[in-house]
């Protein structure tokens, strides 16, 4: 990196700490700390988006594109329609109940142990999680770049440590808002400059025209298989239930919205966010296609992980992977030049040129792509990781001017301090909150609440950087975490759903049926193979469902076995 | 969406009805483009 670079990636982020604790200045009040209900709408809306942006979304994203198309943008088409759920049903009762986090409600409604427990699951699904959204883009960035692994999450968890702790909701939300600002420009700003790389003559056009020829242009597919990941029914239906059981329940995003000065502006954030975010996720995925595009047209690397490549050329298997590799940056130039032809062909206007190019392409690209496979399955004993996430980050280092590449890469620290901040904000007021004030400190002061709460964020703070500090040496752990974290959404989001729409129904019922319904999705994850984001759906029905039963076989007889009725 | 908002308080805040209609409409048209112009782009570089 130059001295431009770093001098933008240190300014940005002196100025994202120094940004938090000033406008978090002069806490004095646990409860201003827990949550400031004070921001505008647009504010609440820009801090929703951030939290959900992590740093992982902006390196990741491009390279899903890269790998498979624009159809990645479905995943986010169910999320206005959550957004309006979530306006319409649990804004004006969180507000109405004044309560701190999403958990308190659940008292108020069925009993403390669903309370608890529901806290309980969050605080040790996101507690974990917070490790990865730093440990995620810290190890991608110290691949790229050649920094040491340790020190690149220090410096990540202990800034956003800062700042949060000094300044509490209010200053993670503000910061977001700087953060966000540097994301959007940073993206925009790479976009422009990919743009302005594409080789003489070739236009952005042109650019999607090879892509879509190549099959990346696939925005929309129709298709009834539940096995088929990212459908528009997947999108629609899956995505929804996501979307609402993340927005609707995880503290970390009810937490953005409390903030709201009234119900009002909640809302309008709230929509915001459904306004912006499908646009937001196809412009992005629009900026990996492009990358793939620039790739079909200059010879990529054969795999974009240039650790792996150096273990590879110095392993047992050096002579036959470099060989393999030959062939490969061989392959590479002749689909290169098939491309090349092919925006000629295009330009020519002339149909039968056309569709003659298009059928050389794709026999170039298809032995392109035999010759990578062959040079891969000599990487790593046979076992190749994905590369899929370092494809943005590797072209951005490779082929961006100075300044941009700092830019670029203070927009991922920014995204991932975000994320992280949200998540700590949101683990200190559930374990404040839900744990030590309702179960052990009932009666404290607010001046243990604001130290308590303190406290708190520290400890997640070194808990999520200790966990990220760890997280490398246990690869299929950390796979594992992401996996399970998404099979408790289902379920929790059915405990919330009875609570809004099923009144009669009591707490123990529910308890019941969350427990039936984690054991329904469970069996769903190891004996099928439906998406997971059929699981969200899967799980909410089932607690609904069973809940119904449970509550009905036993109403009339022993009222209390299904728990107080609201 | 105007700064100022449905002006309502949480205490008569309505479900569905009112300036709440209209925007929650605003949102799905919203969504409906964006499935349009999605659909477009597959079909148009196909």
């Amino acid at each position: 990196m130059s001295h431009l670079d770093w001098g933008v990636l240190v300014a940005a982020l002196a100025g994202m700490v120094a940004w938090g604790v000033w406008r978090g200045r002069g806490q004095r009040s646990g409860e201003g700390f827990l949550l400031a209900r004070e921001m505008r709408w647009t504010t609440v809306g820009l801090s929703i988006m951030a939290t959900q942006a992590s740093a992982i979304t902006f390196l990741s994203t491009p390279g899903q594109a890269y790998a498979d198309g624009l159809r990645f943008a479905q995943f986010y088409l169910g999320l206005p329609l959550a957004m309006i759920v979530i306006s319409a049903f649990f804004v004006p009762l969180y507000h109405r109940l004044k309560v701190h986090t999403a958990y308190e409600f659940l008292e108020s409604r069925f009993d403390l142990k669903t309370r608890t427990l529901t806290a309980l699951l969050f605080l040790t699904g996101r507690g974990l999680a917070a490790g990865l959204t730093i440990f995620a883009p810290s190890v991608i960035v110290s691949v790229i770049l050649g920094w040491p692994l340790a020190p690149t999450i220090a410096v990540i968890g202990v800034a956003v440590v800062v700042y949060t702790t000094a300044g509490g909701t209010r200053a993670v939300t503000h910061t977001q808002m700087l953060q966000a600002a540097i994301i959007l420009a940073g993206m925009a700003t790479a976009f422009g400059v990919l743009w302005w790389q594409l080789p003489a003559g070739v236009s952005l056009l042109d650019a999607w025209k090879v892509a879509g020829v190549a099959g990346r242009m696939n925005a929309i597919v129709v298709s009834g298989n539940l096995n088929d990941r990212y459908t528009l029914f997947s999108g629609l239906i899956g995505g929804a239930f996501l979307a609402l059981a993340y927005f609707g329940t995880d503290q970390s995003q009810v937490q953005r919205y409390l903030t709201g000065r009234s119900v009002a502006h909640s809302r309008l954030g709230l929509l915001l966010n459904g306004m912006l975010k499908v646009p937001m996720q196809l412009a992005i995925l629009l900026l990996g296609v492009t990358v793939f595009a620039f790739y079909q047209l200059t010879p990529p690397p054969v795999h974009f992980n240039p650790v792996s490549v150096a273990q590879a050329r110095s392993g047992p298997a050096a002579g036959a992977f470099s060989a393999a590799e030959a062939g490969f940056d061989r392959a590479a130039r002749e689909r290169a030049g098939a491309a090349a032809t092919l925006v000629q062909a295009l330009h020519s206007g002339d149909g039968a040129r056309q569709e003659t190019a298009k059928v050389a392409y794709r026999a170039a690209a298809s032995a392109a792509d035999a010759a990578r496979r062959e040079a891969v399955q000599h990487m790593d004993g046979g076992t190749p990781p994905s590369d899929t996430n370092y494809v943005f980050l590797s072209f951005v280092v490779g082929h961006l001017p100075a300044g941009v590449v700092g830019l670029v890469l203070a927009a991922v620290f920014a995204a991932a301090m975000s994320a992280s901040a949200a998540e700590l904000n949101a683990l200190a007021s559930t374990t404040e909150v839900d744990i030590v004030r309702r179960l052990l400190h009932r009666n404290g002061s607010d001046r243990r609440t604001l130290l308590a709460t303190r406290l708190a964020t520290v400890g997640w703070g070194v808990f999520a950087i200790g966990f990220a500090e760890l997280a490398g040496g246990m690869g299929s752990l950390v796979e594992a975490v992401n996996v399970l974290g998404s099979l408790f959404y289902g379920p929790i989001l059915g405990v919330f759903l009875v609570a809004f729409f099923l009144r009669r129904v009591g707490g123990t019922a529910v308890f019941v049926a969350a427990l039936v319904a984690e054991a329904v999705v469970l069996a769903c994850y190891t004996l099928t193979g439906i998406s997971f984001l059929w699981f969200n759906l899967i799980g909410a029905f089932a607690v609904v469902g069973v809940s119904l039963v449970v509550h009905h076989a036993f109403s009339g007889r022993t009222p209390e076995a299904v728990g107080s009725v609201v | 969406m105007a700064e100022a908002g449905p002006a309502v308080t949480s205490s008569e805040t309505p479900l569905f009805g009112g300036s709440w209609r209209r925007l929650y409409l605003l949102v799905l048209a919203n969504l409906a483009f964006w499935i349009g112009a999605m659909a477009l782009i597959t079909w148009a570089f196909a």
